[in-house]
């Protein structure tokens, strides 16, 4: 225990330069996944027949292992950051495409009935209806897409990515357990603190009116 | 102001709407009701242009509502739905508010509004503007509801079953409110309801529709008193009795709590019965519930003996009149024989009921002011 210690002192500067190029990693893809997935989930709901085949085929994408994703990502675009990226943020898609699409499409259509009788055009109905009714679903679709990238994005080390994996895989090629846990810890610990700080930030965007329910 | 010139619609195969030509007048109160799928509510949805018609023209104070754009047109005109209809994400004040925003108000004049509205259904803005759909009782929301139909001023406010979710007691509040703030605002109300009571309480006029056909556009009075087929008889249900007295049988309003005795009880025991029931004589049957007569308070204190069955003093005096005697009859006999209480038997002599003037007078009183379901209790 104490040695570990001592190690975690002794490499501070690579497990917090590792950590931030994880974190780094993490909030990019799932930036550019959320980015891509809420218009589209939204879209989606407009056209529920395409929606399906769309979904499925999401699905399907979703179960190809992640190191061959990482094979084609190097191939590709070669080493580094901009393969991780692109592969992390293909898999945080999914995630918030559904939440997004289920809970647009979920929203009762009396509301939208009403909204529409009363006057209001299909974009406000979007923006002052259905998004916000919609928003805790998405937020949760985010919360599951950051902890399930947090996990994955160990894997990006192995084409040069670096983060906490950088630790992880040095670990495991040298059975060293100190730095397999210097990767492992943190990168736990992170998906517990931001699934909790996403949780908080869900909270306060959610309209009072939609918490008490019934 | 609003005019239907021979309007069509179909879905699919089945005619909704079949060459509906109707008008309503400035600050008309005009409910929409019939059978469920009679067309009522894509009627009023045709006002608003959610629904649009295959085939005629709707006309707005002249102006073909096909020719106004629909976002502005819909914004003119106010819009209640059932009590779901409030945005959930969204305070009173911003549910209320909604429409004159569209209509770029500034922040002052909603303000303003929003106030001015809440106090016309007496809840106060600082207690209730900020509070969400979810927080308020069913009633309130539904208030609230019709405020965001009112808000931007809107000369045509549709409501479609605004009330049907909510209870007897509320909605009867509701009902009296909304009728109230037509009055006072003159507004043309369109009402699409199920529920003939309210469309009897609430309508200038009521329009019965049937398989996307009007079968009769009356006031309530006179819907009431010639209802243009059985549907509309079928549909006044319980209204219809009370304007149709001479329909009125005997069984009709008798009282059923009757105070019975078989004719093998004692003395003593018919006394106690009295005592308890505080009545004066007592009806005397079989065991089959066949009359055999009564017996009064003075036959006991004349002719009663200790031990002795009642069956041998009864008193033969009493009317009795078969359930099917009209009312008319049947009160003209009551007070024609002087007796405290004629006696209803079926047709084998059994006895049903008894009418008294207590029965008469609420038999009256409901002929009078409508059902007061307080007959026989």
């Amino acid at each position: 225990m104490y040695e570990f210690i001592e190690f975690l002192i002794k490499n501070q500067n690579m497990i917090t330069a590792s950590l931030s190029v994880h974190i780094q990693l993490v909030v990019t893809a799932v930036s550019i996944g959320a980015l891509i997935a809420i218009p589209i989930g939204v879209i989606l709901s407009r056209y529920q027949k395409v929606a399906k085949g769309v979904l499925g085929f999401a699905g399907i994408v979703q179960t190809i292992p992640g190191l061959v994703m990482l094979g084609f990502a190097l191939m590709l675009f070669g080493i580094g950051k901009l393969p991780a990226i692109v592969v992390l943020s293909v898999y945080a898609i999914l995630p918030i495409l559904t939440n997004t699409y289920v809970g647009i499409t979920e929203v009762d259509k009396h509301y939208k009935e009403a909204a529409r009788g009363i006057g209001m055009t299909t974009l406000q109905i979007l923006f002052k209806v259905e998004i916000p009714i919609a928003l805790p679903a998405i937020i949760n679709g985010i919360k599951i897409s950051t902890v399930y990238i947090i996990s994955w994005a160990t894997l990006a080390a192995l084409i040069g990515a670096g983060g906490l994996g950088d630790l992880i895989w040095t670990g495991l090629a040298t059975t060293n357990d100190y730095y397999i846990l210097a990767g492992a810890i943190p990168a736990a610990l992170m998906a517990v603190i931001i699934g909790a700080i996403i949780t908080v930030i869900q909270k306060l965007v959610t309209p009072r009116g939609l918490k008490v329910r019934g | 102001m609003i005019r239907f010139n021979g309007i069509s619609k179909s879905f699919g195969k089945t005619k909704i709407i079949d060459n509906l030509s109707f008008e309503v007048n400035e600050g008309e109160f005009i409910v929409l009701i019939g059978p469920s799928g009679c067309g009522k509510t894509t009627t009023l949805k045709m006002i608003n242009k959610l629904i649009e018609p295959d085939g005629g023209s709707i006309n707005i104070d002249g102006t073909n509502i096909s020719d106004v754009d629909t976002v502005t047109l819909r914004r003119k005109i106010g819009y209640v739905i059932q009590q779901i209809g409030l945005f959930p994400n969204m305070t009173v004040e911003e549910n209320i508010c909604i429409v004159p925003k569209l209509l770029k108000w500034d922040k002052e004049k909603c303000l303003e509004r929003t106030k001015e509205l809440l106090e016309l259904v007496s809840m106060p803005y600082e207690d209730y503007a900020k509070k969400y759909p979810t927080e308020l009782s069913g009633g309130q929301q539904q208030r609230v509801g019709v405020l965001r139909a009112l808000a931007a001023q809107p000369p045509i406010v549709l409501m479609d079953e605004p009330f049907g979710a909510l209870d007897p007691l509320t909605r009867d509040a509701l009902q009296d409110e909304v009728k109230t703030l037509q009055q006072k605002l003159n507004k043309t109300i369109i009402f699409v309801t199920h529920d003939m009571e309210e469309a009897l309480k609430m309508a200038d006029t009521i329009i019965f529709m049937d398989k996307g056909k009007i079968l009769q556009k009356a006031s309530p009075e006179e819907m009431l008193r010639n209802p243009a087929g059985d549907i509309i008889r079928e549909f006044m249900g319980k209204h219809m009795t009370q304007n149709n007295n001479q329909d009125l049988k005997a069984e009709d309003f008798m009282n059923v709590n009757v105070v019975k005795t078989t004719e093998n009880k004692q003395t003593l025991e018919c006394l106690e019965i009295m005592k308890r029931k505080k009545v004066n004589s007592i009806i005397v049957t079989d065991k089959e519930n066949t009359f055999k007569g009564i017996i009064t308070i003075e036959d006991l204190k004349n002719h009663g003996k200790v031990g002795v069955p009642i069956g041998t003093m009864l008193n033969k005096e009493a009317q009795l009149i078969h359930k099917d005697m009209g009312a008319k009859e049947a009160f003209d006999m009551l007070i024609e024989t002087k007796r405290d209480y004629l006696i209803v038997v079926a047709d084998d002599d059994k006895v049903i009921g008894i009418i008294n003037k207590t029965s008469m007078v609420k038999a009256l009183a409901d002929a009078l002011w409508g059902d007061l379901e307080c007959m026989n209790s």
